[in-house]
């Protein structure tokens, strides 16, 4: 992994704030993932089940810390993104992304814990990334 | 990274996938991607293609037995190397049942059509009884 230049473990990504989202997001994303789950996008249902509203796709939340990742190291190839969804954030909430330098070696690449947190501030996914060098074969 | 799904596995596939470029921006849009990222297909993209009937019915099939549903318990992907916009892939698809903690383990295997691996993703699914509320609804 020569030509790496390593960030210093600990360092802190500029945090990302994303939404609140709207029914229209949900209705949204559901249409280009395919995840149309009505739990996401039928309000009573969501109240039936004990949320306060519905809530917003897991996924879309995890997939929102490639871009975050990728404006702080565009040199660095995302290999490796994981969360484990804790609790759900409902729709018309803000959620706040961070992460942090876990380790960094030329021979790994740089690992950063991932945290996305709504407006109670307790996590909504904890997770995990990993970014290294290109490879020659999928360069992008 | 472990690449092959195990013998025992409940094995679907291969279908063929697409990264289509459409799709991709819209997904982009929906994750939050600046307009400089374009040429990117997202990592969590694959995603899309773990919705299609095939793999929700045979989903629903693992859970035909019991009174349950499914909730996403947590997701990794893993990349030997990105995908590109506009190209197709094969998609292999394999699922295990876990006892303790119910779960359903959800393997995903893309490949190149010349058979290079691209990546992994893993999905747990945990088995939870179906609340009262959602009976007919999923």
């Amino acid at each position: 992994m020569s030509g790496l230049r390593l960030p210093c473990v600990g360092e802190r990504l500029p945090d990302r704030r994303i939404g609140p989202f709207d029914a229209a997001a949900l209705e949204a994303y559901a249409a280009v993932s395919g995840d149309d789950n009505p739990i996401h996008l039928d309000e009573r249902l969501a109240r039936a089940v004990g949320f306060r509203a519905p809530p917003v796709h897991g996924m879309k939340l995890l997939a929102a810390f490639e871009p975050m990742l990728l404006a702080w190291r565009r040199d660095l190839f995302l290999a490796r993104l994981s969360g484990k969804f804790v609790q759900p954030v409902t729709r018309g909430e803000a959620v706040t992304l961070t992460a942090r330098v876990l380790r960094a070696s030329e021979q790994e690449g740089v690992f950063l814990r991932l945290l996305a947190s709504g407006e109670s501030r307790a996590p909504t996914i904890v997770g995990e990334a990993l970014m290294t060098l290109p490879k020659r074969v999928g360069g992008r | 990274m472990a690449i092959e799904p195990a013998s025992d596995d409940i094995r679907l596939g291969p279908f063929r996938v697409v990264a289509d470029e459409e799709r991709v921006a819209r997904y982009r849009r929906e994750a939050g991607f600046a307009d400089t990222l374009e040429k990117i297909v997202p990592v969590a993209f694959p995603a899309v293609w773990m919705t299609t009937s095939e793999i929700g019915e045979a989903i629903r099939a693992a859970l035909a037995a019991e009174n349950a549903i499914a909730v996403h318990e947590s997701q990794d992907f893993r990349y030997c190397a990105p995908l590109r916009v506009g190209e197709s892939y094969d998609l292999t698809v394999s699922m295990r049942r876990e006892a303790s903690p119910p779960r359903l383990v959800v393997n995903a295997f893309v490949a190149t059509q010349g058979g290079e691996a691209r990546l992994h993703a893993e999905a747990l699914l945990r088995i939870v009884p179906r609340p009262a509320a959602l009976e007919g609804a999923l």
